[in-house]
């Protein structure tokens, strides 16, 4: 194709799109409108990978052993948690260091003078790899009753979360589908009029021996054109509102680990830009081979 | 140039449009259809067109075999086919070049090419001083020489005419097939529908006539009549 085609050929785009302007628009905002759902979605998705994995780190098994034992019978005791499956570490805490610790972080509470002496034990500090793994875990370390006095960990928390974060991808999932496949009808109806709108042309074209390709093209670029508007007001909207809400939720929830890395919010605008894209031309696509296979 | 092996075309509705039509068109030759409203004229066109496909039958047209060629290559027989229709099918909101320019565009010639073949062939037509006008603007005969130069453009070696002159009065239709015998001249091979009996007896060639979808008679130099 020759380049000044494409001058040919991006008119041809722009006087369709004249022509049937408010659903260009419509076509426009519905995209826009289904990807700032999606992205919203997306962001959402990420945070909640980045908070799970955040509290998975944390997730750690304390097992307090009992005051009776002696140095070696602790040593032995951890080289033989050291050999079972599926331990990502272990760390011996020493009950001096844990207190020393715990002064430390809870001065300000002024119990550490009424507590007087060291009131704790020594304790083994043990990740494992995976989160599924812990409750078998805890119920077989609860066994070794000789060594072990308690044993403590925060699974709960860790399966509450887990479970809503998959929910949210699941439900996230359905939903941008389900907006996905509407914004499509939309975006083949809309260049679906806009074709009709040229029936005559487009058969006067064929008359003359235009290839498909070349009937195709321009409503191409016009699907391409209502996708990549349609991208650019929803990453505009969702970088703003993102900003906003995030602003917002740091203001009352200090700690809340939101992602603000731009390389990742980077990432999640340009799979919006891409998608909006590509559902717009996807859409001039069908709607025009449609109308060719019809006609002869 | 021009071959049709025994071609039906029945259509679903199960109306029989054309019966073993078996024809052959040389190179340069001009050919009258003749025959009635329905007799088939029009399909013929169309099979040859390929906008249509015969129900059995082989047509054969310049280097393409109809029966094998894919969808895709439809386009390229086309360029090698020019057709002018009764209604002239110009483009409403373009100019009279661009609507003759419109056909080689879609051939990806590069513009200057374009600027020099369009005037070039407007003027054959003799509509060049006229060729920033509207198509509305123009007279009726005006526009079937739109439509004549969009179809000759290119040089085609075939011209289907599908009742040229049916809405012209005859003075116009006289000096449209003037223009057609004239690139008939220009190594052309035009085959033309028609049921103006003044311009068949008038221009004597080459009578294919047509009824219920037959052919009646094949005569050189033949009148409208037996």
């Amino acid at each position: 194709m020759i380049a000044q085609d494409f001058g040919f050929f991006v008119r041809e785009s722009f006087i369709g799109m004249n022509r049937s302007r408010l659903m260009t628009f419509i076509a426009m905002a519905t995209i826009a409108v289904s990807l700032i759902v999606f992205g919203f979605f997306l962001l959402l998705t990420v945070n909640l990978n980045n908070f799970t994995s955040l509290l998975t780190e944390k997730l750690e098994v304390r097992l307090f052993l009992k005051h009776s034992l002696t140095r070696s019978e602790i040593k032995e005791f951890q080289d033989r948690i050291r050999r079972l499956n599926g331990i990502k570490s272990i760390t011996f805490v020493d009950r001096d260091d844990a207190w020393a610790e715990f002064q430390k972080n809870y001065k300000s509470m002024g119990i550490v003078g009424t507590v007087g002496k060291n009131p704790l034990p020594h304790s083994i500090s043990l990740h494992v790899q995976k989160e599924a793994a812990i409750e078998p875990m805890v119920s077989y370390l609860k066994k070794f009753d000789y060594y072990v006095d308690d044993v403590v960990y925060g699974s709960e928390i860790a399966k509450r979360v887990e479970s809503f974060s998959q929910f949210a991808k699941g439900a996230g999932l359905v939903l941008v589908l389900l907006l996905g496949s509407s914004t499509l009808l939309i975006i083949v109806n809309t260049i679906r009029l806009t074709v009709l709108a040229r029936q005559e042309e487009i058969s006067i074209m064929r008359l003359v021996g235009a290839t498909n390709l070349f009937i195709q093209l321009p409503f191409l670029i016009e699907g391409f054109i209502i996708g990549v508007i349609g991208a650019v007001v929803a990453i505009t909207t969702l970088s703003i509102g993102y900003n906003w809400l995030g602003d917002t939720i740091v203001a009352s929830v200090p700690f809340m680990p939101l992602v603000f890395q731009l390389k990742q919010l980077m990432f999640i605008y340009c799979i919006v830009g891409v998608v909006g894209t590509f559902i717009g031309m996807l859409g001039a696509f069908i709607s025009v081979s449609r109308m060719l296979r019809y006609q002869l | 140039m021009i071959e049709l092996k025994q071609v039906h075309k029945n259509y679903d509705n199960g109306h029989v449009a054309l019966e073993d039509i078996s024809l052959v068109i040389g190179r340069n030759e001009f050919v009258y259809l003749i025959g009635p409203s329905g007799a088939g004229k029009s399909t013929l066109l169309k099979l040859i067109f390929r906008s249509e496909l015969p129900t059995s039958g082989e047509i054969i047209i310049d280097r393409f075999l109809l029966s094998r060629i894919a969808n895709r290559q439809v386009p390229y027989l086309r360029r090698s086919i020019g057709m002018i229709f009764q209604d002239y099918k110009l483009l409403p909101r373009r100019t009279v070049y661009e609507n003759v320019a419109f056909a080689l565009s879609v051939m990806h010639f590069p513009r200057k090419k374009i600027r020099r073949q369009v005037c070039h062939v407007l003027e054959l037509v003799g509509l060049e001083q006229k060729m920033d006008r509207m198509p509305h603007q123009l007279s009726g005969g005006e526009q079937q020489k739109i439509c004549i130069a969009r179809a000759i453009v290119n040089n085609p070696p075939i011209l289907l005419c599908d009742e040229p002159t049916g809405n012209l009065d005859p003075d116009t239709s006289w000096e449209i097939v003037q223009l057609l015998t004239k690139i008939n001249a220009r190594q052309t091979t035009v085959v033309m529908a028609t049921h103006d009996t003044e311009i068949v007896d008038g221009i004597p060639k080459r009578v294919v006539a047509m009824e219920k979808g037959r052919i009646m008679r094949d005569q050189q130099l033949g009148g409208y009549i037996e």
